[in-house]
C-alpha cells in the first residue's frame, strides 16, 4: 500500500508541474508581457527596458524556471491592478470559496444519497422512474438560470432570503442550493446504480435468506457496500463543482476567488489570473489525491492490489 | 472538468436485432429538437424584426399573458425596446452552432489523438494520456477565464477553450476501445497482409469505435450549450449586442425584479434545448450502446 501512496504523490507532483507550466504559459499567450506592463502611450525603447528589468528577454525556459522558483517560495508576482501580491488577493478570497463548494457538496451528497437510496430500494416505482427523468432534467439546468429564478423567487418576490454578498449564513442558502443542484442528479444516479448492483450481490440475498429485515440490509449491509463509488464520483465532480462555483459566485455576488479573477479579467491583470488558475489546479490535484488514498484506506479490495 | 457515471436507462435489450418497433421516446425529443433546429434556422423570416432594432416606445413591455403585454410583443421587450421572442429565436443559432462547432471539434482531435496514440502505444500514448491527466487537474471554466484574460473574449475563442478543454475525454473514450480492439486476430491478419497503419486506423479501428464515440458526443453536445450559455453570462463569450441565451440573461439581471422576464426567458429556452438533447443523448445510448457509461463534464 505504500508504495501505491508513494506512486499517487509522484503522480500528482508532475501533473502540478504540468498546471504550473500551462499557468505560466498563459502570460505568453497573452500577447508581449512588456508591452502589457507599459503604459499605452510607451515609446518601444521604454518597453525594451520593461522587458530587460523584468528579464523577459531571457530564453523561455529560463523564465519558467524562475517563476516557477518564486512561485515555489509563494511569489506569483504582483497585481497590476491594486500592486498587491497576487497569491495573497487569492489566498484572501479561497476560503468564501471553499465555504460555498463544501456546503453546496455537503448538501448535493446527502441529498443524493437519499433519493439514490430510496430509488433503488423501490426499483421500478413511480418515485424511480421520477428520478431518473428528475435527474436528466436537474443536468439540463444552467447555474446562471437557476440562479437568476431563485433570486426572482426568493428575494425578489417572496422576500425571504437575501440576493447578493455575503454577510451571514442566509446569505449562504442560495448560492449553496443553485451550486448543488447540478450534482444532484449525478449523485442519486450514481447511487442508485451502485445500490441496485449491490442489492442484486449474493450477500444480500443470503442475509434475506437468514431474515434480515428490510432497513438492516438497505442501511446495515448494502449503503456501507454502494457508498464507496460515491467518493470516487466526488473527486470527479470536483471539476465541474469549480466550474459552477464561477457562475454561482457571480450570480450572488459571492466574494471568493472566481469573482476576482473574472475582475482580473477586463483589466489584463494576469498575475491574478495566474495565480488563479494555478491554486485551483492545485487543490484539485490534492483534493484527487485524498480521494485516492481515502478510497485505498476505505477499500479492502484494493490493499493487495496496485 | 469533471465525470459522472450514470448508468443506462433501462436493462440491455435482450436482442439486439434491426428491426424495432419505432421508438416514440426517441422520436418526440428528436421531432422537437428539429422543430427547434428549423425556427433558428427561419428566425429571419418569421420575426418581423431585428434582432438588434430597438424601439424606445415599446420599452420593457411584459409577456403577452401579463397586465400590459401586447400581441406585436409575444414574449415582450427589454429596456432598449428590443423583442424578446426574436432575440430568443437568434440566440438558438448561436447556442446551436457554437454548440455543434464545439462539440465536432472535441470530437475530431480526441478521436484522431486516440486512435493514433492507442493504435501505436508506447511513449506517445504516455504523453497524451498524462497531458490529458494535466488538464483534467483544470475544470473548463477555470482554464477557460485563463484563456480567455489572455485572448480576450470572442465567439471563436469559446469554441477554442471548449475544444482544448474536451480533447481528452474523447481521447480517453477512444484510447480504451482502440487497445482492446488492435489485441484482435483480425488486425494481427490485416497487418500480416500488409495494410498500412493508416489503412488500419480508419479501416478497420475506427468503425469500431464510432457508436459510443457519437453516444457520447450526444451527451456532451448540452453540456457544451450550457458552457457557452455560462461562457457568455460571464460576459466571457459572444459579445453583446449579438443575442446569445446567456447574454441576454447577464444583461436582464439587473432588472430581475421589475421586467422578470427579459432575464428568465432566455435561460428557459436553454433549459428546453438542453433538456432535449439530454433525453436524445440517453436514448441513442440505449440503443447503441448501453454499456456505455457517460463521462460528463463542466
Amino acid at each position: 500500500m505504500r508504495s501505491r501512496f508513494i506512486n499517487r504523490l509522484a503522480f500528482s507532483v508532475l501533473v502540478m508541474l504540468g498546471v504550473s507550466a500551462i499557468t505560466f504559459l498563459l502570460m505568453f499567450l497573452a500577447g508581449d508581457p512588456a508591452a502589457l506592463l507599459a503604459s499605452e502611450d510607451a515609446t518601444a525603447a521604454e518597453v525594451e527596458a520593461i522587458r530587460k528589468a523584468y528579464g523577459f528577454d531571457r530564453p523561455i525556459v529560463v523564465q519558467y524556471l524562475d517563476w516557477l522558483w518564486h512561485a515555489v517560495q509563494g511569489d506569483l508576482g504582483v497585481s497590476y491592478q491594486s500592486r498587491r501580491p497576487a497569491l495573497e488577493l487569492i489566498l484572501h478570497a479561497l476560503p468564501n470559496t471553499l465555504l460555498l463548494i463544501a456546503c453546496a457538496l455537503a448538501l448535493s451528497v446527502s441529498t443524493g444519497v437519499i433519493v439514490g437510496v430510496l430509488a433503488a430500494t423501490f426499483r421500478g416505482s413511480r418515485f424511480d422512474r421520477l428520478v431518473i427523468t428528475g435527474s436528466v432534467f436537474v443536468q439540463s439546468l444552467p447555474s446562471f438560470w437557476l440562479g437568476i429564478v431563485m433570486i426572482l423567487i426568493f428575494s425578489a418576490t417572496l422576500r425571504l432570503l437575501p440576493t447578493s454578498g455575503f454577510r451571514g449564513p442566509s446569505y449562504l442558502i442560495l448560492p449553496a442550493v443553485t451550486l448543488a443542484t447540478f450534482q444532484v442528479g449525478t449523485f442519486a444516479r450514481m447511487v442508485r446504480s451502485s445500490m441496485l448492483e449491490v442489492l442484486d450481490s449474493d450477500f444480500v440475498r443470503t442475509a434475506r435468506a437468514k431474515g434480515a429485515s428490510a432497513g438492516s440490509i438497505v442501511f446495515g449491509h448494502a449503503l456501507p457496500n454502494a457508498a464507496l463509488p460515491i467518493i470516487t464520483v466526488v473527486g470527479l465532480e470536483l471539476g465541474g463543482l469549480y466550474g459552477g462555483a464561477v457562475v454561482t459566485e457571480t450570480v450572488f455576488g459571492w466574494p471568493g476567488v472566481n469573482t476576482l479573477a473574472l475582475s482580473a479579467i477586463t483589466s489584463r491583470d494576469m498575475p491574478v489570473i495566474q495565480a488563479f488558475v494555478l491554486v485551483v489546479g492545485i487543490l484539485v490535484v490534492i483534493t484527487n489525491l485524498v480521494i485516492d488514498m481515502l478510497y485505498t484506506i476505505l477499500d479492502p479490495r484494493t490493499r493487495g492490489a496496485r | 472538468m469533471s465525470h459522472a457515471t450514470s448508468l443506462p436507462l433501462r436493462p440491455q435489450p435482450q436482442s439486439p436485432s434491426k428491426a424495432r418497433p419505432i421508438n416514440l421516446r426517441l422520436l418526440i425529443p428528436a421531432g422537437l429538437l428539429g422543430v427547434i433546429v428549423v425556427i433558428a434556422c427561419l428566425a429571419p423570416w418569421i420575426s418581423p424584426y431585428g434582432p438588434n432594432s430597438q424601439d424606445l416606445s415599446a420599452r420593457l413591455l411584459p409577456p403577452l399573458w401579463q397586465a400590459g403585454g401586447s400581441t406585436k410583443h409575444l414574449l415582450g421587450t427589454d429596456d432598449l425596446g428590443r423583442d424578446i421572442l426574436t432575440r430568443i429565436m437568434y440566440g438558438a443559432r448561436v447556442s446551436l452552432s457554437i454548440g455543434a462547432i464545439a462539440v465536432i471539434c472535441r470530437m475530431v482531435s480526441g478521436v484522431l489523438i486516440g486512435l493514433v496514440a492507442g493504435y501505436f502505444g508506447g511513449p506517445l500514448l504516455t504523453f497524451f494520456m498524462r497531458l490529458g491527466d494535466v488538464q483534467l487537474a483544470l475544470p473548463t471554466l477555470v482554464l477557460a477565464i485563463g484563456v480567455i484574460a489572455a485572448l480576450g473574449p470572442s465567439t471563436s475563442n469559446v469554441i477554442l477553450v471548449l475544444a482544448i478543454t474536451g480533447w481528452v475525454l474523447y481521447a480517453r473514450l477512444v484510447v480504451s476501445q482502440v487497445i482492446v480492439v488492435r489485441r484482435q486476430d483480425y488486425i494481427a491478419s490485416a497487418q500480416l497482409l500488409g495494410a498500412s497503419h493508416c489503412r488500419i486506423i480508419f479501416k478497420h479501428l475506427l468503425p469500431n469505435i464510432i457508436p459510443s464515440v457519437i453516444v457520447f458526443a450526444s451527451l456532451d453536445l448540452g453540456l457544451m450549450m450550457l458552457t457557452e450559455g455560462s461562457l457568455s453570462f460571464l460576459g466571457l463569450g459572444v459579445q453583446p449586442p449579438e443575442p446569445s441565451w446567456g447574454g441576454m440573461a447577464a444583461g436582464g439581471r439587473a432588472l430581475i425584479s421589475t421586467a422578470w422576464w427579459i432575464a428568465t426567458l432566455p435561460g428557459a429556452a436553454l433549459v428546453v434545448t438542453v433538456a432535449l438533447v439530454n433525453v436524445l443523448g440517453e436514448q441513442l445510448r440505449d440503443r447503441l450502446d448501453p454499456r456505455l457509461d457517460a463521462t460528463r463534464s463542466a
